[in-house]
């Protein structure tokens, strides 16, 4: 069996693990910076952040809002908040709604599942011993 | 229809416990597991109106998603006199796989359950057993120990892991590896629990951990906290919390960066079946 990539959020996964269990993977929550772009207050994914962009911050105790350029190593980043992934991925099973997916190792090959999302890609096992 | 005189024929014959089953009643067997490639096994007597002990042996495939599995024994007409179920065709331990069969008349809607003749946890060498073994809710065992794989995080992700439907997890230890990216910055590492939306519990590292460096987290239940003697290993204490189906053990890591990559986490948990 080989391994996934969600298409969603990235995460690699095993199916089945090692001990003969289905593993269902959720996607996890996105972090959201809260920043000064263009004059206006807002919030953005992390991945988004730019050297630009003015976040809040603690330094030595005192609050401060500064350049991400200028951060520096014990800075604080506060304001951050997690929320939900569009088109999430989650493969737990749907008690009540859900979507229906083909799932090979289920003795009947198909279930409910909470959510499909991108869906998922199969990737090249690793090698344990590559550098 | 069983006559008197047809009792008192078959008396000798009958077990003391034995319960007279009507034609249109049946066994109907209801599965919940965890484990791929389960079967379970039911096997049995009938003593019939004939006064002839018939055995029966049915194989009952259960889920692997910890959803409930039915499928119904036909018996016919006349004397139950014992069942047991074992589990086949692979090993569950015990936690993994919970089976109740009930004698049941009908179908869909109008189905009536006449009576609950086994109940509990099911495994390769244990067998249960009616009459003789006690009713008993997928509580009642130990949970099963699992060690397991979550999933591996894109870099600027964090670890989330679902306890996934029809389970009951209780965290025993996690262990996952944070690789820092070149920006001036302490991250700071804790493993926070959520009910999928609002967080109940956060245990926080108390150390920092700079630009460019490899560390390796391990939360544990009853965990001193603090940072190894090597310094790339670093322990937190977790609380002993139960997780229901649906809830997220996950990690919050404050100043995380777009290029701060965890690994793929590797969970020791203590998983009970609930179903679904």
């Amino acid at each position: 069996m080989m391994p996934k990539r969600c298409n969603a959020c990235g995460g690699e996964y095993e199916e089945l693990t090692a001990e003969g269990l289905l593993y269902f993977h959720s996607c996890p929550p996105i972090t959201r910076v809260r920043v000064i772009r263009n004059g206006q207050d807002q919030r953005v994914d992390l991945a988004d952040l730019q050297p630009s962009d003015v976040v809040s911050i603690v330094r030595e105790g005192e609050q401060l809002e500064i350049a991400v350029s200028e951060l520096r190593a014990g800075d604080q980043r506060i304001g951050d908040v997690t929320r939900e992934r569009p088109d999430r991925r989650d493969e737990n099973s749907a008690t009540i709604g859900g979507e229906e997916e083909a799932d090979d190792r289920m003795p009947r090959r198909r279930r409910r599942i909470k959510a499909r999302g991108r869906g998922v890609t199969d990737v090249a096992r690793r090698d344990p011993d590559a550098p | 229809m069983m006559t008197p005189p047809d009792a008192a024929r078959l008396l000798p014959a009958l077990a003391p416990h034995g319960i007279y089953v009507a034609g249109d009643e049946f066994l109907l067997v209801t599965s919940l597991n965890a484990l791929a490639s389960v079967r379970l096994t039911v096997s049995g007597r009938m003593l019939t109106r004939e006064g002839r002990l018939t055995p029966f042996v049915e194989s009952h495939i259960p889920n692997s998603d910890r959803t409930a599995a039915t499928s119904a024994i036909k018996l016919g007409e006349g004397w139950l006199q014992e069942i047991t179920a074992i589990a086949t065709g692979a090993a569950p331990t015990l936690g993994q796989t919970f089976v109740r069969v009930d004698l049941v008349r009908g179908e869909g809607a109008g189905q009536t359950v006449h009576a609950t003749l086994l109940q509990g946890t099911a495994t390769a060498a244990q067998r249960l057993a009616w009459p003789g073994s006690p009713i008993d809710t997928t509580l009642e065992s130990p949970g099963a120990l699992r060690s397991l794989a979550g999933s591996d995080p894109a870099a600027g992700a964090e670890i989330a892991e679902t306890v996934p439907t029809g389970a009951r997890w209780r965290l025993q230890s996690l262990r996952a590896a944070l690789v820092t990216d070149a920006t001036a910055a302490n991250r700071e590492v804790a493993i926070a629990f959520d009910d999928g939306t609002n967080t109940y519990a956060e245990a926080h590292s108390g150390v920092n951990q700079a630009a460019s460096l490899t560390r390796q987290y391990t939360a544990a239940i009853a965990g001193i906290r603090g940072a190894a003697a090597t310094g790339t290993g670093i322990l937190l204490a977790i609380p002993a919390v139960i997780l229901p189906a649906g809830h997220r053990i996950r990690t919050s890591t404050t100043n995380l960066q777009a290029g701060d990559n965890w690994g793929a986490p590797r969970l020791l948990v203590e998983e009970w079946l609930e179903g679904a």
